[in-house]
């Protein structure tokens, strides 16, 4: 399909024209073609950032990307959900990019930073020159303000929670426009203190800052905003948007990115978020060259795009293991506000239920009886592997393959549950505890058809060792809900995904006693059991800056207490593969969130593509 | 007498939004969980920050008194209030949404009504013939076969053959087009969704219209055109079609008011980015101000829809008018 | 008016609508596809949320007359498959034969006022397993689905249109023929309902119920509740046509004669709506089974591992079921177009038996 690759016959020689200018020793020189800014300060020597890629590159082309959904705001402040986050990282810098590639974080606008030795303070070094799509110089003033932003708490967003360590703010300082010193409230991990920091997206101060002190801030930038009213810091800017329909972002002729021939980046002219909400429509407009790349494919189509590879020019590339690990859990949370109707202590799951729960060996059986290869064959189209920790296959740097749970053993389940008391006294194929109450309960999850499959085989998977689990599909909103707030349920089906970095320093709400997706027991005031106070202690010492393999040792441990634990009762994570085009460079597709948009600044069309 | 009419009935919706409005708050209400729910499925969201959050969307309040807050700013202010996630006006958000509605929605009544006429009209003609029946078996074929499969049905059709996009409203280089390739570029995007659209409601139409001219064409002066030797193509076109039409017009003018319904499934399906799928997302992220606004936008139409019917079925029967 | 009738007009009715024979098969089809639906346990030969985990997506199974050699069975059967070399794919044997055997002994069931039963219209020797109409992802069969999903998808429709029709015409009439505070009253209060997305109200209301309750129930709940509100554009109707009986001499008369205005529109004014009414419902039920496969796809209709129609359809909604498992996709698409299509043949036959001009021009022949 020729008609994507469409110039715009006026722009395009002129950028290339300038690009090619561009001498990476003093490329000091605006581009031209773009409003001519007036710095209020001398214009300091430029130094790019020269972004490291397989083959250089040649200018122009337009990337189609569908999404489910599109951006709900261009406030990279204000944004709570990926869908607005997504863009937002393409149309601001932060401090550090993370290089999915490499798994380890690369200059964006810090050209470098460094770390005090007794690891509280960290230098960064801003890259001169740098400006945002409006042609404002961009320095340490710009860093201060988007952290003072963020750090204000009348906003009340979720970025606040990113950049707090245990509650801590950062401490920041400018010594000069080119240098941000941070100090952190402990000393933390570098594999952590880099990628957290730059989750904070730079905000033009010149622009938003008279907002900010009018209390106007939490609506500015939003998407009703005029595309060339938004001054971007990023490699983008916005182009079009149209709700529920696309996002269009064309180069940031500002951007501080060239390659080793010293041409600016992006290569692309245009990147395009297209909506689609059907995922079969997604598949259909992929296939007849609409949509150049899908976020996201179901294992069932994998067959499919295998078929279409010659026809469609495209590769299905395997990626490994998501990083999106499935279980369930059971409901040990008790009553800890009282008022309702449980006393302050009551276990919420009820007592009778309560007890079976909290017994361990109850959670080994019920782990012992589930089939995972069937929900692999079934569920993921024999795509997927078993899993036994947050840190699952596709976390190159923590997965613990030595570590792995109680797995399907229906005999053994059925054996380790009669040592426990538990019986058939009446004949109905249900066991009864020592009391005489059937075990019965219900296994809640949201209407994802994987899940829902998933929860099928559990409770087919239950009635075949006696366990009468009854299957109930919910909303998603009552399922955080009860979750979160009312804890009424027995046990949930869900699944985390994994986040930038791939770390499991990064999941310190699952691990931690008193955090809000400790799932099967939240905020503990103080660790209920021994086992939790030793997976708090040895989350605490995760953080800590030490040597990648002692980290790594200290992950595997924290797995195999959970797994022995039964906390969580593991299933299956789903292997991903995607279509790439083939007539894309440099398109490396990662299991790392931002799976093929993570480095399309330096994504161009193969000379050959055209037509 | 008209006027006072149309004053008195416009009077009645002011009850009824306020009905609804109560209703609706209510209803969200019923269900547990609200809007910080669904960002609380981030994990990187503290509970501090909820409460927060709660608190400054005013969630912490009972219902009663956040239904008075809304109706004090909606009448003393006019301020409808503003959409939790998008930060933005809830009728800057639904604005846009309900243009691209309503044109899915024309085009999708123009289809029907542009095929029920004449093949209803076609069947009155020849009615208890093999034609009669094949016509109808093919408009409930259009009544039998899901939107959600013939959504997918039509959507592979044009993916595979490329007659028409895979759906979308428009193309990502619309901006750059003139207005004519405009105006077409919107029509193709345009065809398969409304044709979905269309085709539900085509056999009950069609039906009607049938059932219609079989009623002129059997009254008297019908006859008596005919005893006359008029031939029968001019009995049902001068005499039959004109008297046939009227009681459709007010049937035409209550679909006016379900305009803004039903068209969720093609939305979705053909990308469309209309109301159906904006209240949708919102109602599933419970986004309060904007689900109230959307229904509340709904109910205006429709009420404003019967109106118009029932001034139509008032000029065409004076047994009403006067009744 | 009863003195120039030859025949009661029931028989004239039926007389009418024996004539239509598209009319008469439809009755015949919906009426084997309640029968099935009602015997839904004992016609399938397994539960429909029993897994085979050796039999994800196996495609139907034919039903074989003649052997090998050609000759002739008048018992049919089945040729076994095992799993072939390619996931998901199975290899028939032609050798051997798994015979189909009648009134056997399988799962089993519990029927009201029975206790529990085991007997099932057909089946093969176990641990062999047939299915006719294929399996779905989980092994489940496809056929026993289909037909526990019936239960659902042709239920709703009844209860949905029994609870609105009794509101909409008692309403509906009453606001016709009363007139003033009442029809005004009746009719914002319509406006109101209308106005209620039900969409919103649905899940609103799912979150309601508790999570224990079975999908099935909570569904049918809802579906009453939806007719609880959903009176309000039939009574628009019935309203209209009240409004102008009562102007009839019949009507006067019965007033004159003081009659109760309640027994007026129930003996007087709702006898003349009842064949639109009648008509109507027919022509209703549809909605509310294609209401069912909406739900579906936007995930609040009946929920797994319940089965429903709308449900079933909704799973086999994708790429992949249209080009490799299309029976998933055949089983309840034909099963809603069959029923849908019969509601509105019926109806139409019985617009055209019932419609009183219709039934004077006969009288005048």
């Amino acid at each position: 399909m020729e008609g994507w690759i469409i110039h715009r016959p006026t722009a395009l020689p002129l950028v290339i024209a300038a690009g090619l200018l561009l001498g990476a020793a003093a490329p000091s020189a605006p581009p031209r073609g773009a409003a001519r800014p007036a710095p209020r300060r001398p214009a300091p020597a430029f130094e790019p950032l020269v972004t490291p890629m397989d083959e250089i590159g040649v200018r122009g082309g337009r990337f189609v990307y569908a999404v489910m959904n599109d951006a709900k705001t261009f406030n990279p402040i204000m944004s709570n959900e990926t869908s607005s986050s997504d863009v937002n990282g393409r149309l601001y810098a932060s401090l550090t990019d993370y290089d999915n590639a490499r798994q380890e974080s690369a200059p964006r606008l810090a050209k470098s930073w460094e770390v005090s030795r007794d690891g509280w303070t960290w230098t960064w070094h801003l890259r001169r020159g740098a400006r945002f799509s409006d042609g404002h110089p961009l320095t340490a003033e710009d860093v201060l303000f988007s952290f003072a932003v963020a750090y204000d708490s009348t906003l009340h967003q979720s970025i606040y929670d990113q950049l707090t360590f245990d509650g801590k703010k950062v401490e920041i300082s400018a010594p000069d426009s080119y240098t941000v010193v941070t100090r952190l409230p402990r000393p933390l991990a570098r594999e952590l203190v880099v990628p957290k920091l730059s989750a904070l997206r730079i905000l033009p101060k010149h622009v938003l800052e008279p907002l900010w002190r009018a209390g106007r801030f939490a609506s500015a930038y939003g998407v009703g905003t005029p595309p060339e009213s938004l001054v971007t810091s990023g490699a983008w800017r916005l182009e079009r948007f149209a709700p529920h329909e696309m996002t269009v972002l064309g180069r940031n002729p500002w951007w501080f990115g060239v390659d080793a021939r010293g041409q600016r980046l992006p290569y692309l002219d245009q990147l395009v978020y297209l909506v689609v909400p059907d995922d079969n429509a997604a598949v259909l407009r992929f296939e007849n060259g609409e949509v150049d790349a899908l976020s996201d494919v179901k294992p069932e189509d994998y067959a499919t795009f295998a078929r279409g590879e010659t026809r469609g020019a495209y590769t299905l590339r395997d990626l490994g293991a998501a990083l999106t690990s499935n279980f369930f859990w059971f409901d040990l949370n008790r009553e800890r506000k009282g008022g309702g109707k449980r006393e302050v202590g009551e276990p919420c799951a009820g007592a009778v239920k309560y007890a079976w729960f909290a017994n361990r060996d109850f959670r080994r059986a019920v782990s012992m009886a589930i089939d995972r290869d069937a929900i692999i064959r079934s569920v993921f189209f024999g795509e997927g592997v078993k899993n036994w920790s947050l840190m699952t296959p596709g976390y190159r740097l923590f997965h613990a393959p030595a570590v792995s749970g109680p797995d399907y053993d229906p005999a053994g389940a059925r054996r380790l549950l009669a040592r426990l008391g538990f019986r058939d006294r009446d004949g109905d194929h249900v066991l009864e505890d020592a009391d005489g109450h059937p075990v019965r309960f219900t296994l809640k999850t949201n209407s994802s058809t994987a899940r829902m499959q998933m929860a099928n085989f559990v409770r087919d998977d239950l009635a075949k060792v006696g366990i009468a689990c009854t299957v109930s599909v919910i909303d998603y909103t009552v399922m955080i809900n009860n979750m979160r707030e009312d804890f009424d349920y027995d046990a949930i089906l869900a699944g985390l995904t994994g986040a930038v970095p791939p770390d499991p320093g990064m999941a310190g709400n699952f691990y931690r006693s008193g955090a809000i997706s400790h799932f099967w027991n939240i905020r503990q005031p103080k660790p209920e059991t021994r086992a939790e106070a030793r997976l708090d202690s040895l989350f605490d010492a995760l953080l800590e800056p030490r040597s990648l393999a002692e980290r790594r040792r200290i992950s595997a441990e924290m797995d195999r207490i959970i797994v022995d634990q039964c906390w969580v009762i593991w299933l299956p994570t789903m292997k991903v593969k995607l279509p790439v085009r083939n007539r894309f460079g440099n398109l490396h597709p990662t299991i790392v969130p931002q799976r093929l948009l993570w480095n399309i600044e330096t994504v161009f069309v193969r000379p050959t593509g055209r037509r | 007498m008209m006027r006072t009419y149309v004053l008195r009935r416009l009077l009645q919706l002011v009850p009824l939004l306020l009905a609804l409005t109560a209703l609706t708050f209510l209803l969200l209400r019923l269900a547990p969980g609200d809007y910080l729910s669904s960002v609380a499925s981030n994990p990187d969201v503290s509970d501090a920050t909820l409460d927060a959050m709660r608190h400054r969307f005013g969630l912490d309040r009972s219902w009663l008194v956040q239904l008075g807050l809304y109706l004090r700013n909606v009448l003393f202010h006019l301020d409808f209030g503003e959409s939790f996630s998008l930060h933005r006006p809830v009728f800057a958000v639904l604005r846009g949404a309900l243009l691209n509605t309503l044109l899915l929605a024309l085009a999708g009544a123009l289809v029907t009504w542009g095929l029920a006429i004449p093949l209803g009209a076609w069947a009155a003609a020849r009615h208890d013939t093999p034609v009669d029946r094949a016509l109808s078996f093919v408009a409930f074929l259009g009544l039998s076969v899901p939107e959600v499969l013939s959504g997918l049905l039509l959507l592979m059709l044009a993916a595979r053959t490329g007659w028409f996009p895979a759906g979308g409203m428009r193309s990502i280089d619309w901006d750059l087009l003139g207005p004519g390739a405009k105006a077409l570029d919107l029509l193709r995007h345009l065809v398969l969704p409304a044709l979905v659209v269309g085709l539900v409601p085509l056999a009950s139409r069609m039906r009607q219209m049938r059932a219609s001219l079989l009623d002129v064409l059997g009254q008297e002066y019908v006859t008596t055109a005919r005893a006359m030797g008029l031939p029968e193509r001019s009995v049902i076109l001068r005499h039959g079609m004109r008297n046939a039409l009227n009681p459709l017009i007010t049937l035409f003018g209550y679909t006016l008011g379900s305009l803004l319904s039903g068209s969720l499934v093609a939305e979705v399906i053909f990308a469309w980015p209309g109301l159906g799928r904006v209240t949708y997302e919102a109602l599933l992220s419970r986004d309060l101000y904007l689900v109230v606004g959307s229904v509340l936008m709904a109910a205006v139409v429709l009420v404003l829809g019967n109106l118009v019917a029932d001034l139509l079925l008032a000029a065409a029967d004076p047994r009403i008018r006067d009744g | 008016m009863a003195d120039l009738r030859p025949l009661s007009p029931g028989r004239i009715v039926w007389r009418r609508f024996r004539r239509n024979r598209v009319a008469l098969a439809s009755a015949a089809l919906l009426a084997a596809f309640y029968a099935l639906a009602v015997l839904a346990p004992f016609v399938a030969p397994y539960p429909p949320d029993e897994l085979d985990r050796s039999r994800f997506y196996h495609p139907p199974q034919s039903l074989h007359w003649r052997d090998v050699q050609g000759r002739f069975h008048l018992r049919p059967y089945v040729r076994p498959t095992e799993p072939g070399s390619e996931p998901l794919r199975y290899r028939e044997d032609p050798r051997r034969a798994l015979p189909l055997r009648f009134f056997v002994h399988g799962a089993p069931y519990r029927v009201p006022g029975l206790g529990r039963l085991d007997l099932h219209l057909f089946g093969v020797d176990p641990p062999a397993r047939v299915n006719l109409l294929g399996t779905d992802a989980a092994g489940r069969d496809e056929l026993s689905r289909l037909l526990s999903g019936a239960q659902v998808s042709l239920t709703v429709g009844l209860v949905g249109i029994a609870i609105s029709f009794a509101l909409g015409l008692l309403l509906g009439g009453l606001s016709g023929y009363m007139g003033g505070w009442i029809d005004a009253l009746v009719m914002r209060l319509a406006e109101l309902l209308l106005s209620v997305p039900g969409l919103f109200l649905l899940i609103a209301l799912r979150a309601v119920f508790p999570a224990e309750m079975p999908s099935r129930q909570v569904y049918l709940a809802i579906v009453a509740i939806l007719g609880l509100i959903g009176w309000a554009g039939l009574a628009r109707v019935v309203r209209g046509m009240a409004l102008a009986l009562r102007r009839t001499d019949y009507v006067i008369a019965a007033e004159a004669l003081g009659m109760s205005r309640l027994r007026i529109i129930v003996r007087h004014v709702l006898p003349n709506t009842i064949s639109f009414v009648i008509v109507a419902a027919t022509v209703s039920v549809p909605a509310y089974i294609l209401g069912e496969v909406f739900l579906s796809f936007l995930g609040v209709g009946v929920q797994e591992p319940a089965a429903s129609w709308g449900n079933m359809l909704q799973q086999a909604r994708s790429l992949r079921v249209l080009t490799d498992f299309p029976w998933l996709l055949a089983a309840p698409g034909v099963a809603l177009f069959l029923t849908v299509m019969s509601f509105n043949f019926l109806g139409d036959g019985l617009r055209d038996a019932l419609d009183p001009r219709q039934l004077a021009r006969g009288r005048a022949r």
